[in-house]
């Protein structure tokens, strides 16, 4: 399941602004650091 | 946190300026280094418990910092700057971090349902009974905070990725740990969706009211934490939404089937996860039967009070 919405999530990539991509890094950033 | 966070964001960017190493074996890089920071410090930390291993770990973030400023190499208080040829661009960043994020979820996965982590869960309930248990307590604590840091430098990477230039007071400030914490604390420690959940309320909630409060922002969060940790200690990911069919008891968890299991590492220590013969029902029906997964996990020839400890099941 996590794999699955890993490559949904990288899929969507395509179609995601530039602010919108540099928010979900940002968020995605937390998501490590928090499972850290 | 702040301090292999700092370590891999500098190992990283120093890699990348002065030997021209592409990103992705930075980041490769950035992670061994921070591991290895964490294996060396570990000799005289893991020493300490609780409270006293927290400023340890404090003093070392200080410590650093301190080496960053004064060393010309660090770039001192200038900080760095990553050579931008070098730097992915938007979508391959994005990807990166879906990665790293998916890799850690993993991680936390497998912790939650492997042996080994039923052993760490054992160490951080209570040592002394793990380690009267046959767990080899400091190897474990080693192995889970060197993976740990090893992940909190690939975060630093990302940071430097994404920001470009850093300095030592940002990259290595006590913030990160404290945001760590928060995300860990608001969405309920010990769980694979709090971390998550913490992160995104952190992230799009708390930082974003907060941006504009300059150190007021410190304060407020740090108001925050004390605030949660004393009405709401399970997080959110936990206490006001539950996740497993209502009337479970509220120390048992419910494991992919529907069945209720026994969440910490004592109950299940010895041998496979014990796992009740029905599926949970609710009410007192559920209780009984944790209970009698309890009796069962339950140690014959150590009759230890530890594993009683906390053994009674709050109503769901």
């Amino acid at each position: 399941m996590v794999v699955l919405a890993a490559l949904v999530a990288a899929a969507l990539g395509n179609v995601l602004s530039r602010s919108t991509l540099d928010l979900a890094v940002t968020l995605l950033g937390y998501v490590v650091l928090a499972h850290a | 946190m702040g301090a292999f966070l700092g370590t891999g964001a500098y190992a990283a960017t120093l890699l990348m300026i002065h030997a021209s190493v592409p990103y992705p074996v930075a980041m490769a890089i950035a992670a061994g280094a921070a591991g290895l920071l964490a294996l060396v410090i570990s000799v005289p930390l893991l020493r300490l418990r609780g409270d006293y291993f927290s400023v340890g770990t404090l003093a070392v973030t200080l410590a650093l910092e301190a080496l960053a400023l004064n060393w010309p190499y660090a770039g001192r208080s200038q900080g760095l700057a990553a050579p931008v040829a070098l730097l992915p661009n938007s979508i391959s960043l994005y990807r990166l971090a879906v990665a790293l994020a998916a890799v850690s979820s993993l991680v936390t996965v497998w912790l939650q349902q492997s042996r080994f982590g039923l052993r760490l869960m054992a160490v951080r309930d209570d040592e002394v009974a793990a380690t009267g248990l046959g767990v080899f307590a400091f190897w474990h604590r080693l192995v889970i905070f060197v993976v740990s840091s090893a992940l909190t430098g690939l975060v630093g990477d990302l940071v430097v990725l994404q920001q470009i230039s850093f300095e030592a007071t940002g990259i290595l400030s006590i913030n990160w740990t404290i945001d760590s914490l928060l995300m860990t604390v608001i969405g309920g420690m010990g769980t694979f969706v709090g971390p998550i959940l913490g992160a995104v309320l952190l992230d799009l909630g708390v930082n974003s009211v907060l941006a504009g409060l300059q150190s007021h922002g410190l304060v407020i969060e740090g108001l925050l934490l004390i605030a949660i940790v004393r009405f709401a200690p399970r997080g959110c990911g936990r206490s006001p939404l539950r996740w497993g069919p209502r009337g479970c008891a509220a120390s048992a968890d419910v494991g992919r089937t529907g069945w209720c299991r026994e969440p910490t590492g004592l109950g299940t220590m010895r041998g496979e996860a014990v796992r009740c013969r029905r599926p949970c029902p609710g009410g007192r029906g559920a209780r009984r039967e944790v209970e009698r997964c309890r009796e069962r996990s339950r140690p014959r020839s150590i009759s230890s009070p530890l594993t009683t400890r906390s053994t009674s099941p709050q109503p769901g």
